[in-house]
């Protein structure tokens, strides 16, 4: 516990030494995505399965001040699902991010519009609802950014519906 | 090991120094990045940190240049507007309770398919702004209209978003309005005319639609039965866009729904489009 108080001690000064102001501008990020979904039917019966791949995002932040950022999004993915459901799906998303920034670290929360359009041998459908998410990342300076963003996307397919998804991220920002 | 844990904090300490060291002299605040605000003409001064406390006499006027520079780009949205494009829409009609029955819901679809985009919007009026680092967001009002094909000739049989075709088709069009709330935040870089937009509408819509639909999604042993607004009709209209504005071009997503009666049956008639325009203003 004294280790960790110690830790802490010792490191939010330096941390402030790396302090930088985020910055306007377009971003370009990409990385690899995972989503777990399990939907459960008004008959009681049930699916779930889990799917990865790569995903992109382009946005655009507006910087508030030192510690406040607003940033609109646009995810598209494509990954391959395993479970009860074999597919290849994209999972899109339009999301505004509220972000509090530490130097050149930040914390976000967004809500968006998710869509998931899922294509097998047998069929192709599209669902999309809204959902909710974090995020954590850092930009630095010369542009370089990287994020790890967590959503929980509300579509409305199923009455019992639990729908996770994993974004981690590097890319660019152009100030 | 209690040496590593007495050992760790100095370690992630100089870790973070080095970093710090190495981050300082390239990480000015955002101002200073090359290519950013400060670089160019009547950019803004770096915003006062503790660090560097503003006490310059000349601020209050380089504050000001800084405005009139992005301040140029909301003026240039200032008008009415006219936008042409087009993009990829999916649009859903639907007829709850068909000819009074319960249970009874025909949805047809288009599958998805390409459209052209014609919309008009009035002056932009504000109620409240709030500064940014360069620019503003503003919370505002105006009046958006907006013509639209409807061509659905894709029965949904048993998946709830892509249908099939079984010979069915409904086609008419659709002339919408409505006044919209909206957050405009821009612009994104002091000397270009990039902004967001978030709109929510609520408004009225004239509707005409003909064809025909199975009555039972997917039996196609039944008859088809012939749906008509039966000349234009009017019906209740709402309408979400999510918009990028880059100078005149315009990426938008949007979703609009309309709800009213054609002849005797109650519909709803859902869309939703990814669209690219181009906009002019007078």
């Amino acid at each position: 516990m004294r280790t960790a108080a110690l830790i802490v001690l010792l490191t939010v000064p330096a941390w402030h030494l790396a302090l930088a102001a985020p910055g306007n501008g377009f971003g370009l990020a990409g990385g690899p995505t995972a989503h777990s979904v399990r939907l459960t039917f008004l008959d009681g019966t049930s699916q779930r399965y889990t799917s990865a791949g790569l995903g992109v995002t382009g946005d655009a932040q507006f910087v508030v001040n030192e510690r406040w950022s607003l940033d609109s999004f646009l995810s598209l993915t494509l990954e391959r699902s395993h479970g009860d459901v074999t597919a290849t799906l994209s999972n899109g998303m339009a999301g505004f991010q509220v972000r509090r920034w530490f130097g050149q670290f930040f914390m976000g929360a967004h809500l968006g519009e998710y869509t998931e359009l899922l294509r097998d041998a047998t069929h192709a459908q599209t669902v999309y609802g809204p959902g909710m998410g974090a995020a954590v990342g850092q930009e630095r300076p010369d542009g370089l950014i990287w994020s790890a963003q967590l959503d929980l996307p509300r579509k409305l397919i199923a009455p019992g519906e639990v729908r996770v998804g994993l974004l981690l991220q590097v890319g660019w920002r152009w100030y | 090991m209690k040496a590593l844990c007495a050992l760790l904090p100095a370690l992630v300490l100089l870790a973070t120094l080095c970093c710090a060291q190495t981050a300082v002299p390239q990480a000015p605040s955002a101002q200073q990045t090359p290519g950013s605000i400060t670089e160019l003409p009547g950019a803004l001064p770096p915003a006062p940190t503790e660090e560097s406390p503003q006490t310059d006499a000349a601020q209050p006027a380089a504050i000001a240049l800084g405005r009139q520079v992005w301040q140029e780009s909301w003026d240039a949205l200032h008008g009415q507007s006219i936008i042409l494009g087009a993009g990829y829409t999916q649009g859903t009609l639907k007829f709850p309770k068909f000819r009074g029955a319960p249970g009874v819901d025909p949805q047809v679809t288009d599958n998805g398919r390409l459209t052209l985009l014609f919309r008009y919007e009035t002056t932009e009026r504000y109620f409240a702004k709030l500064p940014l680092q360069v620019g503003q967001v503003a919370f505002g009002y105006n009046f958006a209209g907006s013509y639209a094909m409807l061509q659905v000739d894709r029965q949904l049989v048993d998946n709830p978003f892509m249908g099939q075709n079984l010979g069915t088709s409904v086609h008419g069009n659709y002339l919408a309005g409505a006044p919209q709330l909206f957050v405009r935040i821009g612009p994104l870089y002091a000397d270009r005319a990039v902004f967001w937009k978030f709109a929510v509408g609520l408004g009225a819509a004239l509707v005409r639609l003909h064809g025909t639909v199975l009555p039972h999604n997917g039996q196609v042993a039944e008859p088809v039965e012939a749906v008509d607004s039966e000349g234009t009709r009017l019906a209740e209209y709402i309408t979400v866009n999510w918009e990028l504005q880059m100078e005149r071009w315009l990426l938008a997503f949007q979703s609009h729904y309309l709800q009213g009666h054609a002849g005797q049956d109650f519909f709803t008639y859902e869309v939703y489009a990814l669209s690219l325009g181009y906009t002019v203003r007078f």
